[in-house]
């Protein structure tokens, strides 16, 4: 991953977990053994001055916290899958918009997906975890990964 | 007076908060509408006197910058105001929808203030108790 990227997704991750889940994420310090914890992930993909994707897997209790914290409800209410996966996919879209302005400015415009559930048999965590182009944090030993890819199409921004 | 407010967002959880929101905000609803896109909108806005929207733009079926296109070509429905919720930040993005009457464009993640006051400034000081 490009380093100048890297240091803004960085910042946008920490900077939407915090505003919008009241989440803090905290930079992985240990090698920790990802097949330890059960997660879920989600995927975007975005065309303009830059093409590429996003990937957000997040170990699942960390999305039980985040869908109680933004919904204002009882840490330990009931949710169903369809909730959990919902607010997965809110954070992702909201990731992906703050991360792309961040990036390269508010003038381009993005055409972008809607968020996908990828399914268990579609993630790879091994793969995710050990990328390049993946930024990894810790929510209170709970752990998440971010895995980011582009193209540049030209020179404009 | 109430209002009809109709969201528009394929998110469950956009749309829970963003009614939280409006609650918490004391605007006074009569009738709060959700659609999980613009062909739902449509569908009920063919049906019910709306007052204000608020939508997302990415959304699948039809999304909100199809919906307000399409808005404006009817002239039973291109006043209703329109705020847009989303998380895209791009100015031409902005200024594009303005062109086609939207009246506010609020970035998510949205905040009960930034609600609050749109809905003032559309609807006026009362709206909120």
């Amino acid at each position: 991953m490009d380093d100048n990227y890297k240091t803004v997704l960085e910042t946008v991750v920490d900077d939407v977990f915090t505003n919008m889940a009241f989440l803090f994420c905290d930079p992985i310090e240990n090698n920790i053994d990802i097949h330890k914890y059960d997660g879920k992930a989600a995927r975007m993909i975005f065309h303009g001055v830059v093409n590429g994707s996003m990937i957000a897997w997040l170990e699942n209790s960390i999305i039980h916290e985040m869908t109680t914290n933004i919904l204002g409800i009882d840490d330990d209410a009931k949710l169903s899958d369809a909730e959990l996966e919902d607010a997965l996919k809110e954070l992702l879209n909201v990731l992906v918009g703050q991360f792309l302005v961040a990036a390269v400015g508010d003038k381009p415009i993005f055409d972008l997906s809607v968020p996908l559930i990828l399914t268990s048999e579609k993630t790879n965590v091994d793969k995710l975890w050990n990328s390049s182009k993946s930024i990894k944090f810790m929510i209170d030993d709970r752990p998440l990964i971010i895995n980011f890819h582009c193209e540049r199409d030209n020179n404009d921004y | 007076m109430a209002y009809n407010i109709l969201i528009i967002d394929d998110s469950f959880i956009v749309r829970s908060v963003l009614k939280k929101t409006l609650t918490l905000a004391n605007v006074d609803v009569e009738d709060l509408f959700e659609a999980d896109n613009g062909v739902e909108a449509l569908e009920i806005m063919a049906g019910m006197s709306i007052d204000l929207i608020f939508t997302d733009i990415n959304m699948p079926k039809m999304g909100g910058v199809e919906l307000v296109q399409t808005m404006h070509k009817d002239s039973l429905i291109k006043d209703i105001p329109v705020v847009v919720i989303s998380t895209e930040g791009s100015i031409t993005r902005v200024n594009e929808m303005t062109k086609l009457g939207v009246q506010a464009y609020l970035r998510k993640p949205f905040t009960p203030e930034g609600i609050k006051k749109v809905v003032e400034d559309i609807l006026g000081d009362k709206s909120c108790g």
